[in-house]
């Protein structure tokens, strides 16, 4: 059988993240504690969301390494309409790669105004995945230049090792 | 005041009928070398003041001598494609010395013209002989055009200005023809040998296997003996498959390809599609993401999938083992976008524009036609939708393809 990438993954995605979060916050409902917009609870719950998208990621393509969420740390609260870019490290770009991520953001971001609905009802990107190679990588052209640095660095969400 | 310069005025549409622009439409509209030789120089001669007779020269690679295309006579007879049995000396030495020669027929080697293309014209004369060699950028004299007129009659200086510019053209257009010509005969010998070689290796594969079981039936147990069967039987669908391609190209040509729409549900045909490919290809990983809600659309449901399976067999074919194939089918405004992407070894720019044209192949020791992706060009273009491909050498193709969705699906504007 094929694989699927479609509403219902995302959704089962925002699932796993939301129990992640859930098990970091403690006793407050996690669900709750996004739609009020707790800083504490969108950062684990981003965090969350960046490791399941990593291992779908690295489950469909033998090429992706890593995956980083950038930056690690933001400099204002986080608020739940604020985009997450992903940097995803590859061992090379490939046409089916960029059409998953293209398919990953699409159906992301459906299923998100959904389950965050209304507060999420006018977002137009959430997910703004990034693929960089080696070549980026050891050029330091763009966002690569975050992996591993040390004034603004991305921190690794998930990783194949 | 009319009728009081008769001259100017037939000079005058002699200047406009044979105007570059005139000969260059009639090219174009053509694109005829020998009727276009022939045309041409009837038109001299009929509409060129005291002009006998006019002949055009081009040199034969195959003979290695100059084989007279068209002659044509004021007495009436014309004459294609003659080879000369005696070297005819004058045309030889305009292509020897790429010049221009004017003569007579007082001259030997002008009477021999009229002796062998103008019989009729012996009694008469003498005549003036202008021959102009039709010479190309670099030199190369590919052809020669004769003139005959009365002695007493010069050839002007108008004349022979314009003489040089239909010399000119009758020579690039002549040397393009033969250029084209000569590669699509080099084409048609490609095709042939691919054809034959595409149609040999399955028919030699079948053959084997089958002389295998015949000769040793009982010595081969019956493991061995299905995975014989099963190789036949897939030998059998390659043939099958090609001999329905090379159908397909001809209707194709002749305009018979016909679709019959139907109202589909484009979900069920791409899943299906993706399914038997990942049947096919143990190797490959699919991923497909159809749209919820997808409208239901007017098409051929055999057509589409004809289209899906040509598609998915080369994202297979050209990609490694273990490679990823994704499938895609949204909606996008007016009409449904299906995508396929591979991880394949891509395309370089310079086969990219080529790839819908038939028989065109980039890799020649992969097995395939060239045929696929034209006939699904045609498919989709019936459907009255768009196919095109991005790649990337080394990183991939993406083939796209949509369908316009009917007008009660269309959203309003």
């Amino acid at each position: 059988m094929y694989t699927q990438i479609n509403e219902r993954v995302a959704a089962e995605m925002i699932d796993s993240a939301l129990a992640f979060c859930q098990a970091k916050i403690g006793n407050k409902k996690a669900f709750c504690q996004l739609r009020i917009n707790n800083p504490n609870a969108i950062e684990h719950f981003r965090y969350g969301l960046a490791r399941e998208i990593g291992a779908c990621l690295g489950e469909n393509s033998e090429f992706v390494k890593d995956v980083y969420i950038f930056p690690d740390t933001l400099d204002e609260d986080p608020i739940l309409t604020l985009p997450l870019t992903l940097i995803v490290y590859v061992e090379k770009h490939t046409a089916a790669l960029e059409s998953v991520v293209e398919l990953l953001q699409d159906n992301f971001l459906e299923e998100y105004r959904n389950v965050f609905s209304p507060i999420t009802d006018n977002l137009s990107v959430f997910l703004n995945i990034l693929l960089v190679d080696m070549t980026e990588l050891a050029e330091r052209k763009g966002l690569a230049a975050s992996i591993g640095s040390v004034c603004k660095p991305a921190l690794r969400a998930w990783s194949r090792r | 005041m009319p009728g009081k310069n008769p001259g100017r005025k037939k000079a005058r549409s002699i200047r406009h009928r044979f105007s570059t622009a005139t000969i260059y439409q009639k090219l174009v509209e053509d694109f005829d070398l020998d009727g276009f030789i022939s045309r041409t120089a009837g038109l001299l001669l009929n509409n060129l003041p005291r002009i006998d007779a006019v002949a055009v020269f081009l040199y034969d690679d195959f003979a290695k001598q100059p084989e007279a295309v068209s002659v044509s006579c004021r007495s009436g007879a014309e004459i294609h494609h003659l080879h000369l049995q005696e070297k005819l000396t004058l045309v030889d030495r305009v292509f020897k010395t790429g010049r221009p020669v004017l003569t007579t027929t007082k001259q030997k080697t002008a009477k021999d013209f009229v002796n062998i293309f103008c019989p009729n014209l012996q009694e008469q004369g003498p005549f003036g002989l202008l021959c102009m060699p039709m010479i190309l950028k670099n030199n190369t004299c590919i052809g020669c055009i004769l003139f005959l007129r009365e002695h007493s009659k010069t050839f002007s200086q108008k004349e022979l200005v314009f003489f040089n510019k239909v010399v000119k053209l009758l020579g690039v257009f002549s040397y393009q023809v033969r250029i084209l010509r000569q590669n699509q005969e080099k084409h048609v010998s490609n095709l042939v040998s691919l054809l034959s070689h595409e149609l040999r290796t399955p028919l030699t594969c079948i053959k084997g296997y089958v002389t295998t079981l015949f000769g040793a039936h009982d010595a081969w147990g019956s493991e061995n003996r299905y995975e014989f069967l099963r190789i036949i039987d897939s030998e059998t669908d390659r043939m099958n498959k090609l001999i329905d391609e090379l159908l397909e190209s001809t209707m194709i040509e002749s305009g018979l390809l016909s679709v019959a729409k139907e109202p589909v549900l484009l979900e069920k045909i791409i899943s299906k599609s993706v399914n038997d490919a990942n049947l096919k290809s143990v190797k490959h990983r699919f991923i497909l993401d159809v749209s919820a809600n997808l409208p239901i659309i007017e098409a051929d449901p055999v057509r589409i999938r004809q289209v899906m399976e040509n598609l998915l067999d080369n994202a297979i074919r050209y990609s490694p083992a273990g490679g990823l194939i994704v499938v895609n089918c949204s909606q996008e405004s007016n009409e449904i976008k299906i995508t396929v992407a591979d991880e394949g070894i891509g395309i370089a720019p310079e086969h990219l524009n080529r790839l819908f044209e038939k028989y065109y192949r980039i890799k020649s020791d992969i097995a395939g036609t060239g045929l696929g992706l034209p006939i699904a060009c045609e498919i989709v273009e019936k459907h009255g939708g768009r196919i095109w491909a991005r790649s990337t050498l080394n990183k991939g193709s993406t083939f796209s393809f949509t369908l316009p969705l009917s007008d009660a699906n269309k959203p309003l504007t």
